[in-house]
């Protein structure tokens, strides 16, 4: 345009038609060539950015598909299946033996993420309730863990609705090794067609149940050789491989030194935010340490239920219970 | 010297990977040399022994796998034997007779379940199905309601006494104390004929090298940590969500099958079985090869109750009146030296492979470390 206004403006209309249609030539011209090594340069840019969002793409599926991994391998403990509504209630239950009452008409709730102890004195029917619970000792009354009735079910039926327990000497295999006695408690849902095969390889299952219960060392060791601490984990972490919401622990701590007690704890604190777990104990320090809720049995009936400052400042179970060592 | 060690190594790691496969060509081989060196008389001898080699391969997986003492193999030793003996016998007869021990009864119409067994098929599948079935009914029963250890094997050891009073009792039908004897043929081969007694050798043989194959595939597979499982820790497996029964039933069913197949080639390989074959006593000596073999291992069985059947053929024809004596002194000695059986002594190998390796690599040391001394100086 600067071209035309030196040219000055008395030009005729023709004229400047001309010019104008020359100039608009010379400035098509140049425009054009402007405007193709602008559209190549817009080319290669958006040929860029789809390189770019090809690659942005590729990055978020890699990514999505690190956190599905990930996802995968926390749900493994935290997330899989638990549910607020995975609670044990356990209603009138009552057992008998010749005559000697050794539950008597028994109330008990414990919900989800509850690490609830049962304590009481000797006799008092703590050991009876988790076997009547499993299916070892027949009962009346009613027991529901997710809203199932386990009473009158045979127990390995009861193990697959998700009620595990361990007993007060810890029961593995002791001739095959910790990784077989947990491909051993994996392997309960198989088909018959499938328990004739090999099993081969260790399942991401039960490598991160090894790592969780600190036994991946030991994987290829006997069982039998293991000192008892381990072999308790060993039996909590073939309880977790078979995905168990509801574990049943008798006595785990007894017999274990401070420190496998103190790892023990952590454990079943950790097991229990997504699962319902109840610890029959002996050990009060213990109890102190790890209890959500407490229950106080005495003489086959629930005496005190609370926290564990509740229950440390009810008179009643300090005086049947907790009197002596206080 | 590097090399050949290299060599050495690889081939053990070949050996040791294809264990199974080179062992079972080796015991093919075998199979097929004993014909050329032993006579149709001691062919016959091993081929006996390879009957009761069954049985124990059985035993080895109920027992020494499974926890079950069996003291009454016998039993389905005897329903597979006679069984077969049945079979033989209507093979012999023309149509409308009887065998000459119902003759003299008087019996004149062959009883129901001998015509059972009159076809061929049915009486080979019958030899172990028959055993099978009724070892798991009689484990349902027994399993389901708990009953093991020492009761168990009262309990076996009753059933097979039993077993024998039975057949003696019916002697109308199975001919009692006598048993069944006399057979000319198997199956449309005549019995007399050495080539035939070497083919019968040579089922034998490949049905014991069968069922050492697959009770290897178990012991390799999930069943055999089950197997494991059930003994060591009942009711941690039942709290696992395993019926302990179901599996314990499987493994005593098929010792049972393992030992009516036994006992259904005993029948053509020896000519005669009769009660005696089957009572308490020929139960118990049935374990005598387990346990000196040892029991928990796969060979063990197989392997000590050749040793024993051919001690005893040796040492009772030398010594008729010594050898109870000798075999309860074997006994005592490998209860008091070698628990698991002569299988314990298989880790002695490795053990002295090791120490000679050990030794030499130790010496090398020495030698290398003088050396660089010397060196040094």
């Amino acid at each position: 345009m600067s071209a035309n206004d030196i040219n000055g403006g008395n030009v005729s209309d023709n004229d400047k038609e001309t010019t104008v249609t020359e100039n608009t030539t010379n400035d098509d011209a140049l425009d054009a060539a402007q405007l193709r090594e602008e559209a190549r340069q817009m080319r290669d840019e958006a040929r860029r950015m789809r390189d770019e969002v090809s690659r942005m793409k590729d990055e978020i599926v890699s990514e999505r598909k690190r956190m599905e991994d990930l996802k995968d391998e926390l749900s493994v403990l935290d997330d899989r299946g638990g549910q607020w509504s995975d609670y044990l209630e356990v209603k009138g239950l009552h057992v008998e033996f010749d005559g000697f009452v050794a539950v008597k008409n028994l109330d008990l709730t414990v919900e989800h993420g509850d690490l609830r102890f049962l304590i009481g004195p000797n006799g008092a029917g703590k050991t009876t309730i988790i076997d009547a619970i499993t299916g070892l000792t027949p009962a009346t009354g009613s027991a529901t863990f997710r809203g199932e009735q386990l009473l009158g079910k045979k127990p390995n039926d009861i193990v697959k609705l998700g009620v595990g327990r361990t007993f007060q000497t810890a029961s593995v295999v002791e001739e095959l090794s910790v990784l077989e006695n947990l491909q051993l408690a994996e392997g309960f849902r198989k088909k018959t067609s499938d328990l004739f095969k090999k099993v081969k390889g260790v399942s991401q299952n039960i490598q991160y149940m090894l790592d969780v219960t600190g036994l991946t060392a030991d994987a290829y060791k006997p069982a039998g050789i293991l000192p008892h601490g381990k072999k308790q984990w060993l039996e909590i972490g073939m309880l977790l491989v078979q995905d168990a919401h509801l574990l049943l622990l008798d006595e785990p701590v007894a017999g274990m030194t401070p420190e496998e007690r103190q790892q023990t704890g952590e454990l079943l604190k950790r097991c229990s935010r997504n699962r319902t777990v109840i610890i029959v104990e002996h050990d009060m320090d213990f109890m102190r340490q790890f209890a959500d809720s407490v229950t106080v049995l005495n003489q086959g009936e629930v005496l005190a239920e609370g926290s564990v400052e509740e229950i440390q400042n009810n008179d009643e179970v300090v005086r049947i219970y907790l009197g002596g060592g206080e | 010297m590097n090399a050949p060690t290299t060599s050495s190594g690889v081939a053990g790691a070949f050996i040791s990977k294809y264990r199974a496969w080179f062992g079972t060509a080796v015991t093919i081989v075998l199979i097929f040399l004993m014909p050329a060196v032993l006579s149709t008389y001691s062919l016959g001898l091993l081929a006996k022994y390879l009957c009761y080699a069954m049985v124990a391969v059985g035993i080895g997986l109920a027992w020494g796998q499974g926890g079950m003492l069996t003291l009454g193999q016998g039993m389905f030793f005897g329903l597979g034997a006679y069984v077969m003996a049945i079979h033989l016998k209507l093979e012999e007869l023309g149509p409308g007779e009887v065998p000459d021990f119902m003759a003299q009864y008087g019996i004149t119409q062959l009883p129901g379940f001998w015509e059972l067994f009159r076809n061929p098929v049915i009486a080979a599948i019958s030899v172990a199905v028959v055993p099978g079935v009724i070892a798991a009914i009689l484990g349902i029963l027994v399993f389901g309601r708990g009953v093991r250890g020492a009761y168990f094997a009262i309990l076996s050891q009753a059933l097979v006494a039993a077993f024998s009073v039975l057949l003696i009792g019916q002697s109308k039908t199975t001919g009692g104390a006598n048993g069944l004897s006399d057979f000319s043929g198997f199956f449309g081969y005549d019995l007399t004929d050495p080539a035939n007694k070497t083919m019968i050798y040579f089922i034998c043989a490949f049905l014991t090298l069968g069922m050492v194959l697959i009770v290897r595939w178990i012991r390799g597979s999930f069943m055999g940590e089950l197997i494991i499982g059930v003994r060591d820790q009942e009711n941690r497996m039942k709290f696992l969500g395993y019926n302990p029964a179901s599996i314990k039933v499987f493994a005593f069913s098929l010792a049972a099958m393992f030992a009516g197949i036994g006992g259904a080639m005993f029948v053509p390989v020896v000519g005669i079985i009769s009660p005696s074959d089957i009572g308490v006593t020929p139960s118990i000596l049935m374990l005598a090869g387990v346990v000196i073999g040892g029991r928990t291992t796969l060979l063990g069985p197989v392997i000590g109750t050749l040793l024993v059947r051919f001690a005893e053929t040796q040492l009772s024809d030398a010594y008729p009146s010594a050898w109870t004596y000798i075999e309860g002194l074997m006994f005592i000695l490998v209860i008091a030296f070698a628990p698991m059986g002569l299988g314990q002594f298989k880790g002695v190998w490795p053990w002295l492979v090791e120490k000679i390796k050990g030794g030499s690599v130790g010496a090398t040391a020495a030698g290398a470390a003088g050396q660089a001394k010397a060196v040094e100086a």
